[in-house]
């Protein structure tokens, strides 16, 4: 099991470095959004406290970590039906729960090094420090972000076996659909309140608003607070994987699965 | 001889459409078989069934004794597959990719293993090339290195040589030849060249709209179609020959000046010959053209049956 999911990382890693497609999506987007955003915390907190532009670079750091994580998460298949070699990687040995662990594994550590080089960026160029937040806390924003964005990239995996690559720009953009709702950027507060509601059943949301909380106030967290949000991830997380294996058995049925590398 | 593979009452509806319907064969150590048919007679979605993309809505596979659908990773480490159609990871190494699979496949010294089969496929120099850039032959060769790369029992080769010109077709058959008599592997083989079926294969299962309507040896399936064309150059009175064929009824043409060609079961062809040499026309040559497996083919794709 080890040495398949090995082999898996392998072609993640080859897939990575030999696509430059890759290389901009995630490092390159990534490292000049920060930049941007940095600018824009800047002149935003202009004679006021770094309180607000900080919250905005931030924001946009931990975006990104759900980002290449579902973008990671959804390129894989992507890459191998563009190439036709969907099929051939599924009549080996691998099972379904060894081909999602490598690309959960892969998908984090990318996602973690990018986190890395964004707050290298930010504290180089913005003074701002992420690591002010306890690393305690940094590890448990991270995997409940991670988390969703394997959520998504799950059932969007599923949907691309199901009706094929037709649907594959969604890959590069369901997030974004979310986006405005998990108030990455500002608090949940200036949504209009049925719209908190609904931003309030994603996860990500709360812990959007966890991090500003520990940039503004650095009050101690309720830890019933933390386990809720973690519970409900973890639901969606499982909801989402159920919904994965129905469409993957789906598209064996329909034999879609098996069209899927003529493109 | 022990069966590596046992497939019973085999059948897929795609939207009521009947894919497969209801086939049953099996498959003995080291035998090749040719699985042919016309388009949509239902080979590839088999192959898919047998490989485990595609789910059935009916029957049983069982490889080396054990269920497949139970055992589906124990099968798939001992099967492995190959089509003209199916590719690698294009813009990654042949190298990369033959590494990637050594691993899924739980290869051990792996390296040697791809540099012994990049040897014998003559594919060493394309080992650091991307597989983007290769020919259609030199990607077939790739592709059975892949599917030899875990040592399989049981290899699905599904239209290996479509899309190769006739050089590259030949000796990619010479391979799977080869790794027939050195390899005692079982091989499944799907092709529409019955020629390329002829050579290769012991066994023939013909499928037509999803349904096995024959299953026999290349030779067993000729020997089916009764009638053979029998072919005479001749030199005398053509008026007298005509004649001879009309009152006999035999079914006949003439393709050119002083060649009459008849058609009719083979056991009646040395009277023939007789009764027309009684006529005093001198034959000069004599042909017996025998059914192939195109005729097998046509006969059932256009008949339903054989």
């Amino acid at each position: 099991m080890i040495r398949r999911i090995y082999g898996l990382i392998l072609q993640e890693i080859y897939i990575t470095k030999r696509s430059l497609e890759v290389i901009i999506d995630t490092i390159w987007f990534s490292v000049l959004g920060v930049i941007a955003f940095g600018y824009v915390a800047k002149f935003v907190s202009k004679g006021q406290s770094d309180i607000v532009g900080n919250t905005i670079l931030a924001g946009m750091i931990f975006w990104e970590v759900i980002r290449i994580n579902q973008y990671s998460l959804s390129l894989n298949p992507l890459w191998n039906i563009w190439s036709g070699n969907f099929c051939n990687m599924f009549i080996t040995p691998i099972s379904k729960t060894e081909y999602l662990i490598s690309q959960f594994i892969s998908a984090f550590v990318k996602s973690l090094l990018i986190l890395f080089i964004n707050a290298i960026v930010a504290f180089y160029f913005f003074g701002f420090n992420v690591f002010t937040i306890k690393l305690a806390l940094l590890l448990y924003i991270v995997v409940n972000l991670a988390l969703f964005a394997w959520s998504v990239g799950l059932i969007f995996i599923g949907i691309v076996f199901v009706v094929g690559t037709r649907i594959q720009a969604i890959a590069w953009g369901a997030l974004f659909l979310l986006q405005p709702l998990m108030a990455v950027f500002y608090p949940v507060s200036v949504l209009p309140k049925k719209l908190q509601i609904i931003a309030y059943m994603l996860p990500p949301t709360h812990i959007f608003e966890i991090i500003r909380n520990q940039l503004t106030t650095n009050q101690n967290l309720s830890q019933l607070l933390l386990f809720q949000v973690f519970f409900q991830n973890l639901i969606i997380f499982i909801a989402a994987l159920f919904i994965y294996r129905f469409l993957f058995r789906y598209s064996q049925q329909k034999g879609q699965f098996a069209k899927n590398d003529e493109g | 001889m022990e069966y590596v593979l046992i497939v019973e009452k085999l059948s897929k509806l795609f939207n009521g459409f009947k894919a497969v319907d209801n086939i049953s064969f099996s498959i003995k150590q080291g035998e090749v078989v040719g699985l042919l048919g016309p388009n949509g007679a239902g080979k590839t979605t088999t192959i898919n069934i047998l490989t485990g993309v595609t789910l059935p809505n009916s029957g049983q596979i069982e490889y080396f004794g054990v269920d497949f659908f139970k055992n589906r990773s124990d099968c798939l480490a001992k099967i492995n597959y190959s089509s003209s159609y199916s590719k690698l990871l294009h813009r990654v190494s042949v190298w990369e990719n033959l590494e990637v699979f050594a691993h899924l496949y739980g290869v051990s010294d792996y390296k040697n293993k791809i540099f012994s089969l990049a040897k014998y496929f003559d594919i060493v120099t394309l080992l650091p090339k991307r597989f983007l850039s290769l020919s259609s032959g030199q990607k077939t060769r790739v592709n059975l290195v892949k599917a030899l790369i875990n040592e399989p029992q049981v290899l699905l080769l599904d239209e290996p040589t479509a899309s190769l010109d006739p050089d590259m077709a030949d000796k990619t058959l010479t391979l799977i030849e080869n790794i027939k008599k050195t390899r005692n592997i079982s091989i499944l083989y799907t092709s529409h060249d019955m020629r390329e079926v002829s050579r290769i294969c012991d066994r023939v299962i013909f499928m037509d709209r999803g349904k096995i309507v024959a299953d026999d040896t290349p030779l067993g399936l000729t020997k089916k179609i009764k009638s053979a064309i029998l072919r005479l150059t001749y030199d005398g009175d053509e008026e007298k020959l005509k004649k001879l064929i009309n009152e006999r009824g035999w079914r006949s043409t003439f393709p050119k000046t002083n060649v009459v060609e008849i058609t009719s079961e083979e056991k009646d062809l040395p009277s023939m010959i007789f009764k027309i040499s009684n006529l005093g026309i001198w034959i000069t040559d004599i042909e017996v053209i025998k059914p192939t497996l195109d005729d097998v083919f046509l006969q059932i794709v256009r008949e339903g049956d054989i």
